[in-house]
Protein backbone atom coordinates (compact mmCIF):
# COMPACT_ATOMS: atom_id res chain seq x y z
CA UNK A 1 0.00 0.00 0.00
CA UNK A 2 1.05 3.61 -1.05
CA UNK A 3 2.13 5.04 2.48
CA UNK A 4 0.50 8.52 2.88
CA UNK A 5 2.59 11.68 3.01
CA UNK A 6 -0.67 13.79 4.63
CA UNK A 7 -1.33 13.44 8.32
CA UNK A 8 -3.04 16.01 9.27
CA UNK A 9 -4.77 18.87 8.06
CA UNK A 10 -5.84 20.19 4.13
CA UNK A 11 -4.40 22.98 1.73
CA UNK A 12 -6.48 25.95 1.07
CA UNK A 13 -6.35 29.47 0.53
CA UNK A 14 -9.83 31.34 1.10
CA UNK A 15 -11.14 33.88 -1.42
CA UNK A 16 -11.08 36.74 1.18
CA UNK A 17 -7.06 35.92 1.43
CA UNK A 18 -6.71 36.08 -1.88
CA UNK A 19 -8.47 39.30 -1.88
CA UNK A 20 -6.58 40.92 0.59
CA UNK A 21 -3.85 40.22 -1.15
CA UNK A 22 -5.28 41.29 -4.51
CA UNK A 23 -5.82 44.55 -3.72
CA UNK A 24 -2.48 45.33 -1.78
CA UNK A 25 -0.54 43.94 -5.01
CA UNK A 26 -2.50 46.62 -6.88
CA UNK A 27 -1.89 49.71 -4.53
CA UNK A 28 1.69 48.37 -4.14
CA UNK A 29 2.17 48.20 -7.72
CA UNK A 30 -0.35 51.11 -8.95
CA UNK A 31 2.16 51.90 -11.84
CA UNK A 32 1.73 48.73 -13.06
CA UNK A 33 -2.14 48.27 -12.98
CA UNK A 34 -2.55 51.93 -14.61
CA UNK A 35 -0.56 50.85 -17.11
CA UNK A 36 -2.69 47.97 -17.71
CA UNK A 37 -5.99 50.60 -17.16
CA UNK A 38 -4.82 53.06 -19.50
CA UNK A 39 -5.53 51.38 -22.76
CA UNK A 40 -9.32 49.54 -21.10
CA UNK A 41 -9.88 53.03 -20.36
CA UNK A 42 -9.72 54.45 -24.13
CA UNK A 43 -11.39 52.26 -25.37
CA UNK A 44 -14.56 52.08 -22.85
CA UNK A 45 -14.31 55.95 -23.04
CA UNK A 46 -14.65 56.01 -26.68
CA UNK A 47 -17.63 53.14 -26.45
CA UNK A 48 -19.26 55.49 -23.78
CA UNK A 49 -18.89 58.41 -26.04
CA UNK A 50 -20.35 56.69 -29.20
CA UNK A 51 -23.51 55.24 -26.69
CA UNK A 52 -23.84 59.00 -25.04
CA UNK A 53 -24.70 60.58 -28.94
CA UNK A 54 -26.56 57.96 -29.86
CA UNK A 55 -28.57 58.53 -26.77
CA UNK A 56 -28.86 62.23 -27.50
CA UNK A 57 -29.60 62.09 -30.57
CA UNK A 58 -32.14 59.23 -30.20
CA UNK A 59 -34.39 61.58 -27.61
CA UNK A 60 -33.69 65.27 -29.18
CA UNK A 61 -34.20 64.08 -32.78
CA UNK A 62 -36.03 61.06 -32.64
CA UNK A 63 -33.10 59.26 -34.80
CA UNK A 64 -32.85 55.65 -34.27
CA UNK A 65 -30.11 54.63 -36.53
CA UNK A 66 -27.30 57.28 -35.68
CA UNK A 67 -24.18 55.56 -35.51
CA UNK A 68 -22.74 54.46 -39.09
CA UNK A 69 -20.69 51.01 -39.81
CA UNK A 70 -17.80 53.15 -39.75
CA UNK A 71 -18.25 54.22 -36.02
CA UNK A 72 -18.49 50.35 -34.80
CA UNK A 73 -15.32 49.53 -36.94
CA UNK A 74 -13.31 51.78 -34.89
CA UNK A 75 -15.14 50.51 -31.95
CA UNK A 76 -14.12 47.22 -32.89
CA UNK A 77 -10.53 48.13 -33.32
CA UNK A 78 -10.09 49.98 -30.42
CA UNK A 79 -11.31 47.20 -28.34
CA UNK A 80 -8.82 45.04 -30.07
CA UNK A 81 -5.68 47.25 -28.79
CA UNK A 82 -6.89 47.58 -25.59
CA UNK A 83 -7.29 43.53 -25.39
CA UNK A 84 -3.89 42.94 -26.77
CA UNK A 85 -2.39 45.43 -24.19
CA UNK A 86 -3.98 43.72 -21.59
CA UNK A 87 -2.36 40.39 -22.41
CA UNK A 88 0.73 42.25 -22.84
CA UNK A 89 0.47 44.51 -20.19
CA UNK A 90 -0.29 41.21 -17.69
CA UNK A 91 2.37 39.14 -19.34
CA UNK A 92 4.76 41.92 -18.09
CA UNK A 93 3.57 42.04 -14.33
CA UNK A 94 3.77 37.76 -14.42
CA UNK A 95 7.67 37.88 -15.40
CA UNK A 96 7.94 40.54 -12.57
CA UNK A 97 6.68 38.37 -10.08
CA UNK A 98 8.27 35.33 -10.87
CA UNK A 99 10.16 34.72 -7.92
CA UNK A 100 7.04 35.89 -5.92
CA UNK A 101 5.13 32.97 -7.42
CA UNK A 102 8.04 30.51 -6.83
CA UNK A 103 7.46 31.61 -3.06
CA UNK A 104 3.98 31.27 -3.25
CA UNK A 105 4.02 27.66 -4.46
CA UNK A 106 6.97 26.80 -1.77
CA UNK A 107 4.51 27.80 0.86
CA UNK A 108 1.97 25.32 -0.25
CA UNK A 109 -0.45 27.60 -3.16
CA UNK A 110 -1.38 25.32 -5.93
CA UNK A 111 -1.82 26.20 -9.27
CA UNK A 112 -5.53 26.75 -8.84
CA UNK A 113 -4.58 30.10 -6.61
CA UNK A 114 -1.82 31.58 -8.30
CA UNK A 115 -4.41 31.79 -11.78
CA UNK A 116 -7.45 32.99 -8.82
CA UNK A 117 -5.06 35.94 -8.05
CA UNK A 118 -3.93 36.83 -11.22
CA UNK A 119 -7.65 36.38 -12.78
CA UNK A 120 -9.21 38.82 -9.58
CA UNK A 121 -6.28 41.21 -10.22
CA UNK A 122 -7.24 42.14 -13.96
CA UNK A 123 -11.23 41.71 -12.77
CA UNK A 124 -10.61 44.71 -10.90
CA UNK A 125 -8.68 46.59 -12.85
CA UNK A 126 -10.92 45.85 -15.79
CA UNK A 127 -13.93 46.74 -13.74
CA UNK A 128 -12.41 49.96 -12.49
CA UNK A 129 -11.22 50.95 -15.53
CA UNK A 130 -14.70 50.69 -16.90
CA UNK A 131 -15.71 53.30 -14.54
CA UNK A 132 -13.15 55.49 -15.08
CA UNK A 133 -13.70 54.81 -18.73
CA UNK A 134 -17.02 55.92 -17.98
CA UNK A 135 -16.73 58.80 -16.67
CA UNK A 136 -13.99 60.06 -19.25
CA UNK A 137 -16.41 59.10 -21.61
CA UNK A 138 -19.28 61.46 -20.69
CA UNK A 139 -16.56 64.27 -20.23
CA UNK A 140 -15.38 63.68 -23.58
CA UNK A 141 -19.34 63.18 -25.15
CA UNK A 142 -20.15 66.59 -23.89
CA UNK A 143 -16.82 68.49 -24.92
CA UNK A 144 -17.30 66.48 -28.14
CA UNK A 145 -20.48 67.75 -28.66
CA UNK A 146 -21.02 70.95 -26.90
CA UNK A 147 -20.67 73.41 -30.00
CA UNK A 148 -23.10 70.98 -32.21
CA UNK A 149 -25.93 69.71 -30.32
CA UNK A 150 -25.22 71.80 -27.20
CA UNK A 151 -24.86 70.58 -23.35
CA UNK A 152 -29.22 70.91 -22.39
CA UNK A 153 -29.61 68.21 -24.70
CA UNK A 154 -28.08 65.50 -22.76
CA UNK A 155 -30.20 66.42 -20.02
CA UNK A 156 -32.94 65.14 -22.27
CA UNK A 157 -31.76 61.43 -21.71
CA UNK A 158 -33.18 59.53 -19.06
CA UNK A 159 -31.40 58.13 -16.46
CA UNK A 160 -31.65 54.83 -17.24
CA UNK A 161 -29.72 55.35 -20.21
CA UNK A 162 -26.58 56.30 -18.41
CA UNK A 163 -27.08 53.47 -16.03
CA UNK A 164 -27.10 50.96 -18.96
CA UNK A 165 -24.42 52.44 -20.32
CA UNK A 166 -22.63 52.82 -16.83
CA UNK A 167 -23.03 48.77 -16.31
CA UNK A 168 -22.28 47.72 -19.85
CA UNK A 169 -19.19 49.87 -19.49
CA UNK A 170 -18.11 47.58 -16.48
CA UNK A 171 -19.40 44.41 -18.21
CA UNK A 172 -17.21 44.87 -20.89
CA UNK A 173 -14.13 45.92 -19.27
CA UNK A 174 -14.34 43.51 -16.71
CA UNK A 175 -15.13 40.55 -19.49
CA UNK A 176 -12.32 42.12 -21.21
CA UNK A 177 -10.18 41.99 -19.00
CA UNK A 178 -10.23 38.22 -17.36
CA UNK A 179 -10.38 36.84 -20.79
CA UNK A 180 -7.26 38.68 -21.99
CA UNK A 181 -5.37 37.93 -18.40
CA UNK A 182 -6.04 34.26 -18.36
CA UNK A 183 -3.12 33.17 -20.96
CA UNK A 184 -0.35 35.17 -19.27
CA UNK A 185 -2.35 34.25 -16.00
CA UNK A 186 -2.26 30.65 -16.50
CA UNK A 187 1.15 30.85 -17.29
CA UNK A 188 2.11 32.25 -14.12
CA UNK A 189 0.33 29.46 -12.38
CA UNK A 190 2.27 26.52 -14.58
CA UNK A 191 5.69 27.78 -13.50
CA UNK A 192 7.85 25.09 -11.80
CA UNK A 193 8.46 26.88 -8.53
CA UNK A 194 12.65 25.76 -9.35
CA UNK A 195 12.51 27.58 -12.01
CA UNK A 196 10.45 30.45 -10.90
CA UNK A 197 12.92 30.75 -8.11
CA UNK A 198 16.12 30.53 -10.28
CA UNK A 199 14.86 33.72 -11.97
CA UNK A 200 16.81 36.66 -11.54
CA UNK A 201 13.60 39.39 -12.16
CA UNK B 1 19.39 13.02 16.50
CA UNK B 2 18.47 9.63 15.69
CA UNK B 3 15.47 9.36 18.00
CA UNK B 4 13.78 6.02 17.50
CA UNK B 5 10.73 7.27 16.34
CA UNK B 6 9.06 4.54 13.75
CA UNK B 7 12.10 6.35 11.67
CA UNK B 8 15.34 7.28 11.92
CA UNK B 9 16.08 9.10 8.85
CA UNK B 10 13.60 12.11 7.79
CA UNK B 11 15.15 12.25 4.26
CA UNK B 12 16.14 9.43 2.16
CA UNK B 13 18.26 9.78 -1.59
CA UNK B 14 18.26 7.17 -3.74
CA UNK B 15 20.58 7.13 -7.05
CA UNK B 16 18.92 10.78 -7.73
CA UNK B 17 20.08 12.11 -10.88
CA UNK B 18 18.82 15.74 -12.93
CA UNK B 19 20.02 16.49 -15.94
CA UNK B 20 19.81 19.47 -18.28
CA UNK B 21 20.20 19.38 -22.01
CA UNK B 22 22.13 22.78 -22.73
CA UNK B 23 21.83 22.40 -26.38
CA UNK B 24 23.73 19.09 -27.79
CA UNK B 25 25.40 18.81 -24.24
CA UNK B 26 23.75 17.05 -21.49
CA UNK B 27 24.97 18.63 -18.09
CA UNK B 28 24.74 16.63 -14.95
CA UNK B 29 24.13 18.89 -12.66
CA UNK B 30 23.24 16.11 -9.99
CA UNK B 31 25.10 12.49 -10.98
CA UNK B 32 23.97 9.40 -8.56
CA UNK B 33 23.13 11.35 -5.24
CA UNK B 34 23.14 8.41 -2.63
CA UNK B 35 22.52 9.88 1.52
CA UNK B 36 20.14 9.42 4.73
CA UNK B 37 19.81 12.18 6.67
CA UNK B 38 18.36 11.16 10.01
CA UNK B 39 15.41 12.75 12.14
CA UNK B 40 16.84 16.50 13.81
CA UNK B 41 20.38 16.60 12.92
CA UNK B 42 22.13 19.36 10.98
CA UNK B 43 23.50 18.61 8.04
CA UNK B 44 25.16 20.92 5.16
CA UNK B 45 26.03 20.47 1.63
CA UNK B 46 28.90 22.00 0.74
CA UNK B 47 30.37 22.53 -2.66
CA UNK B 48 31.23 25.59 -4.84
CA UNK B 49 29.22 26.74 -6.95
CA UNK B 50 28.22 25.01 -9.74
CA UNK B 51 28.52 21.59 -8.05
CA UNK B 52 24.69 20.96 -7.72
CA UNK B 53 24.06 22.39 -4.00
CA UNK B 54 20.68 24.42 -5.36
CA UNK B 55 19.15 21.32 -7.70
CA UNK B 56 19.79 18.90 -4.95
CA UNK B 57 18.21 21.17 -2.90
CA UNK B 58 15.22 21.88 -5.32
CA UNK B 59 14.75 18.14 -5.25
CA UNK B 60 15.08 17.22 -1.51
CA UNK B 61 12.29 20.38 -1.15
CA UNK B 62 9.70 18.78 -4.11
CA UNK B 63 10.26 21.74 -5.95
CA UNK B 64 11.77 19.96 -9.20
CA UNK B 65 11.71 16.54 -11.17
CA UNK B 66 14.94 14.28 -11.29
CA UNK B 67 15.60 12.72 -14.20
CA UNK B 68 16.24 9.67 -12.28
CA UNK B 69 16.40 8.13 -8.85
CA UNK B 70 14.12 8.86 -5.56
CA UNK B 71 13.99 11.22 -2.77
CA UNK B 72 11.77 9.95 0.48
CA UNK B 73 10.66 12.06 3.00
CA UNK B 74 9.18 10.40 5.80
CA UNK B 75 9.42 7.37 3.77
CA UNK B 76 7.14 8.61 1.32
CA UNK B 77 8.31 8.89 -2.45
CA UNK B 78 7.61 12.35 -3.36
CA UNK B 79 7.87 11.67 -7.26
CA UNK B 80 4.53 9.78 -6.15
CA UNK B 81 2.69 12.69 -4.76
CA UNK B 82 -0.08 14.67 -6.74
CA UNK B 83 -0.48 18.49 -6.77
CA UNK B 84 -2.69 18.68 -3.90
CA UNK B 85 0.11 16.25 -1.48
CA UNK B 86 2.93 18.42 -3.01
CA UNK B 87 1.47 21.58 -2.11
CA UNK B 88 0.76 20.35 1.30
CA UNK B 89 4.39 18.73 1.47
CA UNK B 90 5.70 22.13 0.89
CA UNK B 91 3.29 24.16 3.11
CA UNK B 92 3.32 21.74 6.18
CA UNK B 93 6.49 19.33 5.85
CA UNK B 94 8.93 21.68 4.45
CA UNK B 95 10.18 25.16 5.50
CA UNK B 96 12.46 27.12 2.82
CA UNK B 97 15.05 29.77 3.40
CA UNK B 98 16.65 31.14 0.43
CA UNK B 99 20.05 33.51 -0.28
CA UNK B 100 17.54 36.28 -1.85
CA UNK B 101 14.75 36.12 1.26
CA UNK B 102 11.95 35.76 -1.11
CA UNK B 103 9.37 37.71 1.62
CA UNK B 104 6.51 38.79 -0.25
CA UNK B 105 6.96 42.49 -1.13
CA UNK B 106 3.59 43.54 -0.67
CA UNK B 107 3.49 41.98 2.62
CA UNK B 108 4.35 43.00 6.45
CA UNK B 109 6.70 40.82 8.27
CA UNK B 110 3.85 39.13 10.32
CA UNK B 111 1.77 38.85 6.96
CA UNK B 112 4.66 37.13 5.95
CA UNK B 113 4.82 34.69 9.06
CA UNK B 114 0.85 34.11 8.74
CA UNK B 115 0.75 33.14 5.01
CA UNK B 116 1.66 29.59 5.07
CA UNK B 117 -0.45 29.33 8.33
CA UNK B 118 -3.21 30.62 6.03
CA UNK B 119 -2.47 28.08 3.01
CA UNK B 120 -2.50 24.91 5.47
CA UNK B 121 -5.30 25.88 7.44
CA UNK B 122 -4.54 27.56 10.69
CA UNK B 123 -7.27 29.16 12.88
CA UNK B 124 -6.89 32.44 12.78
CA UNK B 125 -6.04 33.07 16.77
CA UNK B 126 -3.45 30.50 16.79
CA UNK B 127 -1.70 32.07 14.02
CA UNK B 128 -1.70 35.45 15.49
CA UNK B 129 -0.01 33.56 18.40
CA UNK B 130 2.36 31.47 16.90
CA UNK B 131 3.18 34.29 14.32
CA UNK B 132 4.11 36.93 17.14
CA UNK B 133 5.55 34.15 19.25
CA UNK B 134 8.10 33.43 16.32
CA UNK B 135 8.87 37.18 15.34
CA UNK B 136 9.44 37.22 19.30
CA UNK B 137 12.39 34.11 19.28
CA UNK B 138 13.94 35.95 15.73
CA UNK B 139 13.90 39.13 17.65
CA UNK B 140 12.13 41.11 15.52
CA UNK B 141 8.36 41.66 17.46
CA UNK B 142 8.87 45.35 17.27
CA UNK B 143 9.62 44.99 13.22
CA UNK B 144 6.09 43.13 12.72
CA UNK B 145 4.68 45.78 10.63
CA UNK B 146 7.46 46.61 8.49
CA UNK B 147 7.33 45.83 4.80
CA UNK B 148 10.81 44.02 3.72
CA UNK B 149 12.56 47.07 2.05
CA UNK B 150 11.77 48.55 5.33
CA UNK B 151 14.37 45.47 6.48
CA UNK B 152 17.75 45.11 6.68
CA UNK B 153 19.41 42.01 4.95
CA UNK B 154 19.31 39.90 8.48
CA UNK B 155 16.16 41.15 9.28
CA UNK B 156 14.68 40.14 6.23
CA UNK B 157 16.39 36.33 7.04
CA UNK B 158 15.14 36.53 10.34
CA UNK B 159 11.36 36.85 9.14
CA UNK B 160 12.23 34.30 6.49
CA UNK B 161 13.29 31.65 9.15
CA UNK B 162 10.04 32.56 11.03
CA UNK B 163 7.89 32.10 8.13
CA UNK B 164 10.16 28.68 7.28
CA UNK B 165 8.99 27.30 10.61
CA UNK B 166 5.49 28.58 11.21
CA UNK B 167 4.16 25.18 10.21
CA UNK B 168 6.09 23.67 12.66
CA UNK B 169 7.83 21.14 9.98
CA UNK B 170 9.74 18.46 10.10
CA UNK B 171 12.72 19.59 8.16
CA UNK B 172 14.26 23.11 7.49
CA UNK B 173 15.99 23.83 3.89
CA UNK B 174 18.06 26.38 3.27
CA UNK B 175 19.41 27.43 0.10
CA UNK B 176 22.43 29.42 0.95
CA UNK B 177 20.94 31.59 4.09
CA UNK B 178 24.42 33.65 4.84
CA UNK B 179 25.42 34.15 0.76
CA UNK B 180 23.65 37.57 0.96
CA UNK B 181 24.97 38.80 4.29
CA UNK B 182 27.82 40.31 5.79
CA UNK B 183 30.29 38.12 7.56
CA UNK B 184 28.90 39.15 12.01
CA UNK B 185 25.18 39.19 10.09
CA UNK B 186 25.61 36.14 8.53
CA UNK B 187 27.20 34.36 11.78
CA UNK B 188 24.13 35.56 14.06
CA UNK B 189 21.96 33.56 11.24
CA UNK B 190 24.23 30.35 11.71
CA UNK B 191 23.69 30.64 15.31
CA UNK B 192 19.86 31.18 15.04
CA UNK B 193 19.18 28.14 12.76
CA UNK B 194 21.68 25.93 15.38
CA UNK B 195 19.39 27.07 18.17
CA UNK B 196 16.21 26.29 16.45
CA UNK B 197 17.53 23.41 15.17
CA UNK B 198 17.93 22.05 18.90
CA UNK B 199 15.01 23.71 20.65
CA UNK B 200 12.55 22.52 18.40
CA UNK B 201 14.31 19.55 17.08
CA UNK B 202 13.43 20.43 13.34
CA UNK B 203 15.77 18.60 10.75
CA UNK B 204 17.83 21.49 9.06
CA UNK B 205 19.36 21.14 5.96
CA UNK B 206 21.60 23.58 4.65
CA UNK B 207 23.72 23.92 0.66
CA UNK B 208 26.04 26.12 1.27
CA UNK B 209 29.73 26.76 0.31
CA UNK B 210 29.70 29.61 3.50
CA UNK B 211 33.02 27.57 5.88
CA UNK B 212 31.35 29.51 9.04
CA UNK B 213 28.53 26.43 8.82
CA UNK B 214 30.84 24.07 9.49
CA UNK B 215 31.20 25.05 13.21
CA UNK B 216 27.03 23.71 14.02
CA UNK B 217 26.94 21.30 11.18
CA UNK B 218 26.32 17.63 12.73
CA UNK B 219 27.24 16.27 9.60
CA UNK B 220 28.32 17.93 5.96
CA UNK B 221 28.02 16.46 2.43
CA UNK B 222 30.84 17.52 0.14
CA UNK B 223 29.60 17.97 -3.10
CA UNK B 224 31.37 18.02 -6.60
CA UNK B 225 30.39 17.98 -9.76
CA UNK B 226 27.24 16.11 -8.89
CA UNK B 227 28.61 13.91 -6.83
CA UNK B 228 29.17 13.50 -3.15
CA UNK B 229 32.68 13.11 -2.49
CA UNK B 230 31.89 12.45 1.12
CA UNK B 231 29.48 12.93 4.17
CA UNK B 232 31.34 13.57 7.56
CA UNK B 233 31.19 14.55 11.19
CA UNK B 234 32.11 17.70 12.28
CA UNK B 235 34.55 15.94 14.08
CA UNK B 236 36.32 14.74 11.00
CA UNK B 237 36.38 17.75 9.22
CA UNK B 238 38.44 20.05 11.47
CA UNK B 239 40.91 17.23 10.93
CA UNK B 240 40.66 17.40 7.58
CA UNK B 241 40.37 20.85 6.71
CA UNK B 242 43.17 21.83 8.78
CA UNK B 243 45.75 19.37 6.65
CA UNK B 244 44.69 20.78 3.61
CA UNK B 245 45.44 24.51 4.94
CA UNK B 246 48.70 23.36 6.51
Amino acid sequence: MKKQIITEGRIYFPLSETLKLVIENIMKRLTRALLTMSGIVLSIAFYTTLMLTASVLKYTLGAQQVISEYYWWMLFLAFLVSATGITNSVLMAVAERVREIGTLKCLGAMDKHILEMFILENAFIGAIGGVVGFIVGIVAAIVLNASTIGISSFFAIPGIEFLKALLSSILISTILSVVMSSYPAYRAAKLQPAEALRSVA
Amino acid sequence: MGEETSYAYTVEVEGLKKYYKMGNTIVKALDGINMKIYRGEYLSIMGPSGSGKTTLFNMIGGLDRPTAGKVFIDEVDIAQLDAYELAWLRARKIGYIFQTFNLIPVMTAYENVVLPMIFAGVEAEERRRRALELLDRVGLLKFKDHKPYELSGGQQQRVAIARALANNPAIVLADEPTGNLDLETGMEIIKLLKELNEEREVTIITATHDIKMLAVSDRIAWLRDGKIQRIERRSEVRFKVYKVEG
